[in-house]
């Protein structure tokens, strides 16, 4: 089958796997995601494994798109209000999510090595499922904002907190010592740093080339085609230099913003245009995923996956109390930053290059726990929001609203 | 009232200016960032992961990069040491070479000591005009590459000072592909080598001289440098060369930069050339020297051993498959047929086909041979009687008639389309659809090569076409002339 004619049927399955999903009240990425799942090569094969790899590029663009729009709350107006509050609520979330999984996997599987790498990949938050699930409900309040907030910091401190524990992990078991150990650990540091300092430098870097240019241009949908084709140069050199993709995708959005107050409406815009490609992103995420992997997760994957949760509602608990956030932060928090995905399979297959002696255990629980997040994750968010009282469901019908 | 506004229009330009100022650091030191990092980090991710060929070829190159490294001193070295080698060495390379009008080699003693190889040992070699040997010792055993086997049984060996001398192929072991052949006489004064050089000696990077003797009796030198070594099973080691010999050469000796005799050269048909360190050369000859010489008497059959999967098939452990056999030959005589396996002769269990070879040719000729056969799920067993070798060969290909082969292009190489007359086609088992890979040694990749090959081979010459049918490969020995339309 063509890939165009597959891209076709995502799209309309998506949608119909969307809407019947939403009778239940369970939010349509669930629906995308139970799609993909049964056109993959689990079920039905529409979409082979060759598919998917061709077809991920979507899946690229859809994630940079939604990290670029998150980009938005690093203005410095925004900064200067609660950007302390923000640093710390997600380092609460994390160290609170590290912590618990930590000690479920070390008890569960007796190696401090594994505990230590799952625990901080357990930090990871999908931002795309937490923040569609928040724009279909068109939720607001201090809730929604604090996720929002949260979201876009939590992919750096699940980075470095990895790259921390890959270090420790070095440092303590790896088989180089004394002077060779000490050019690993150097070299490791120092990738470390790049990886983070080197996206928010290429994000800043086309971030003002984009709003230079930006200020030239005239024309709205001119204005489209040109964030477009920066944001997919910033993924594409991310990639190309062995840096974050993410992070320079969110850094590319702050930038903007920074620069360009005016272009806020730019960001409205993408956000009517995106949803096919987020549809793909999820039918992809489904495809990926096999439901045999269900199998391998294990008492150490159903361990991980509720040391994650409850860690990170202890955290938010903390946090929002030590930190006075309001009452629906304190309660709710946790449980909205659930979904789990993208970045922390792409952890587990690079632990799986560093240290293969625990990459079997790392990767079943990560390949189960993420089906299983991907699923109750949304849930999750939605119910939050919605007992948070911040939901505002009531969308107009389609046509009416032309 | 406008000197305020000009106040504060210039603390505006001013804040403007460091604005200016504080963007223009940002975006520089941004962008030195990247390109710090992209220099140092750039494209590093997206490479593949290298293959092992890469790796080996990237490896190569390294390694043949030390040829420009020569110093003066070992250049002088090099050629000193050539100048000795060919005069002192030289004198134990010999040049083989074929008898003419020499019988075929189908029956000619195979030797292997591995017993559990999976596909039959070629049973001949590439075509060439001749090979060279190294003189041994002196009772006459030349050591040469297993090459030898297709000049039949009797060769003729030319020395460094043009004598020639009839010689006879003792045996020769495929599998570590060298040959042994004694020597009828020697002529007066041969030098032999140093043979003190451990098989252990051996270092890559190492300087190696290539001495053979072409047919015409002339010297064939050429310098390489020991590119390789690997390791095989058990005290087996190979050296790999860094450049192609000429075709005479195989056989030769290999001579290190102390005019020690550091290995003999080896030209498989269808597999890189290699060193077989002399250690490791003496002894298969040694062993070589214990296999029956001569082969006295000949039934007529064809023998392939059996692989795993037709061990499967067959399910029997041991035995030998039985090709072919020869019309009017002891064994058509006596009743076997194509696609028996022998199973015991003489009582004694046969443990694979080169085992049976050697069983039969040690025989004297008119000795009664009783045989045991599995044909399908009968046990037959048969008595035959050898017949003395020259004569029954010559007794196969008197029919006349030649093989017409119809051929096409395919892309795993030449392929049959036709195959006639029906007896002959019977008789050798060829079947529309094969794929012909080799013949006598020579791989062929299409059709062209293919009947260049046949028409350039003398038609009284015998040939081994190696087939490939699906998945398996085998040979036919075919005595007639092949004729393509």
């Amino acid at each position: 089958m063509s890939n165009v004619i597959v891209v076709g049927f995502i799209l309309v399955l998506a949608l119909a796997g969307g809407n019947l999903i939403k009778l239940i009240r369970i939010p349509e990425v669930v629906g995308y995601f139970f799609v993909g799942l049964l056109m993959g090569p689990s079920f039905s094969q529409i979409l082979t494994r060759e598919a998917v790899g061709t077809l991920e590029f979507f899946s690229e663009i859809a994630l940079g798109l939604i990290l670029f729009s998150i980009g938005v709350i690093f203005d410095f107006g925004n900064l200067r209000r609660a950007g302390r509050t923000t640093t710390l609520l997600t380092l609460y979330v994390g160290l609170g999510t590290a912590v618990a999984v930590f000690t479920t996997l070390l008890v569960l599987t007796g190696s401090w090595q594994i505990a230590l790498l799952l625990g901080t990949i357990a930090i990871e938050v999908s931002p795309i499922a937490t923040i569609l699930v928040l724009r279909e409900a068109n939720s607001e309040g201090p809730l929604t904002e604090t996720v929002y907030n949260i979201v876009a910091l939590n992919n750096v401190v699940c980075l470095v907190g990895f790259g921390l524990a890959t270090f420790a992990v070095r440092s303590f078991s790896g088989t180089e010592s004394g002077l060779a150990l000490l050019r690993v650990l150097a070299e490791e540091a120092l990738l470390l740093v790049w990886s983070n300092v080197g996206s928010v430098a290429l994000g800043i870097v086309l971030g003002y080339i984009l709003a230079l240019w930006g200020s030239r241009v005239e024309e709205h949908s001119e204005l489209l085609i040109l964030t477009l084709g920066i944001l997919l140069i910033t993924v594409g050199s991310a990639h190309w230099l062995g840096v974050s993709s993410p992070i320079a995708s969110i850094a590319l959005g702050a930038t903007l913003i920074n620069l360009a107050p005016q272009s806020k409406n730019l960001f409205d815009v993408l956000g009517k245009t995106d949803p096919p490609l987020y549809a793909i992103f999820f039918v992809l995420a489904g495809a990926h995923l096999q439901l045999s992997s269900l199998l391998l997760i294990g008492l150490s994957g159903i361990g991980y996956t509720l040391a994650r949760i409850a860690g990170k509602m202890i955290g938010a608990w903390v946090g929002a109390r030590r930190l006075g956030s309001p009452l629906v932060v304190r309660r709710y928090l946790g449980v909205t930053l659930v979904a789990h995905a993208g970045v922390a399979v792409g952890l587990a297959i690079q632990s799986q290059s560093i240290f293969p002696l625990y990459a079997e255990v790392i990767a079943a629980v990560i390949l189960g726990s993420v089906l299983v997040n991907e699923v109750i994750g949304p849930v999750l968010t939605k119910f939050a929001i919605l007992r948070a009282g911040e939901a505002r469901e009531e969308h107009p019908g389609a046509f009416q609203s032309l | 009232m406008s000197q305020t506004t000009k106040v504060e229009g210039q603390t505006e330009l001013k804040r403007n200016l460091r604005s200016a100022r504080y963007h223009i650091a940002i975006f520089l030191s941004a962008a030195a960032i990247l390109v710090a990092g992209g220099i140092w980090r750039g494209g590093s991710e997206k490479g593949e992961v290298q293959s092992e060929t890469a790796l080996i070829d990237a490896l190569r190159e390294e390694v043949s990069g030390l040829r420009i490294g020569v110093t003066a001193s070992e250049l002088d070295s090099i050629q000193s040491t050539m100048i000795k080698a060919a005069a002192t060495i030289g004198g134990a390379v010999v040049a083989v070479l074929p008898l003419d009008g020499d019988p075929s080699p189908r029956s000619i003693n195979l030797y292997s000591d591995t017993r559990e190889q999976d596909s039959p040992p070629p049973a001949s070699a590439r075509l060439s005009p001749g090979v060279s040997g190294i003189v041994l010792d002196l009772d006459g055993y030349v050591l040469t590459s297993a090459n030898v086997l297709m000049f039949g049984p009797r060769v003729q060996l030319k020395f460094v000072d043009g004598t020639v001398v009839e010689g006879k192929v003792v045996a020769a072991d495929t599998q570590e592909f060298v040959g042994l052949v004694k020597a009828s006489s020697l002529p007066q004064g041969v030098l032999l080598p140093d043979f003190s050089k451990g098989v252990s000696e051996l270092r890559t990077g190492e300087w190696l001289i290539r001495e053979g003797r072409s047919p015409s009796g002339s010297e064939s030198v050429s310098l390489s440098l020991l590119e390789s070594i690997r390791l095989g099973g058990g005290d087996r080691r190979l050296g790999f060369l860094d450049s192609p010999a000429a075709p005479e050469i195989d056989g030769g000796a290999l001579i290190d930069v102390e005019g020690r005799l550091a290995g003999m050269y080896a030209t498989p048909p269808d597999a890189p050339a290699f060193v077989v360190p002399i250690g490791r050369a003496l002894a298969i000859a040694n062993k070589l020297k214990t296999v029956p010489p001569n082969p006295q008497s000949w039934i007529g059959i064809e023998l392939q051993e059996l692989s795993e999967d037709l061990r499967q098939y067959f399910g029997m452990q041991t035995g030998a498959l039985v090709v072919q056999v020869m019309p009017n030959s002891p064994a058509a005589k006596a009743g076997l047929k194509a696609a028996d396996i022998v199973e015991k002769i003489d009582e004694k269990d046969v443990g694979s086909a080169s085992e049976l070879t050697a069983a039969i040719n040690s025989k004297p000729p008119g000795a009664t041979v009783q045989l045991s056969v599995r044909r399908g799920l009968l046990s037959l067993t048969m008595d035959t009687v050898t017949a003395p070798f020259t004569e029954s060969v010559a007794n196969t290909s008197a029919d006349g008639q030649s093989l017409v082969l119809k051929i096409k292009e395919t892309a795993q190489g030449p392929a049959i389309l036709e195959v006639g007359p029906p007896p002959l086609k019977n008789r050798l088992g060829l079947m529309p659809g094969d794929i012909i890979k080799s013949v006598n040694g020579r791989s062929i990749r299409r059709s062209a090569e293919f009947i260049q090959l046949i028409r350039a081979l003398p038609a009284d010459r015998p040939r081994l076409f190696q087939i490939q049918r699906g998945d398996q490969l085998f040979f036919v020995g075919i005595q007639e002339p092949v004729t393509i339309p």
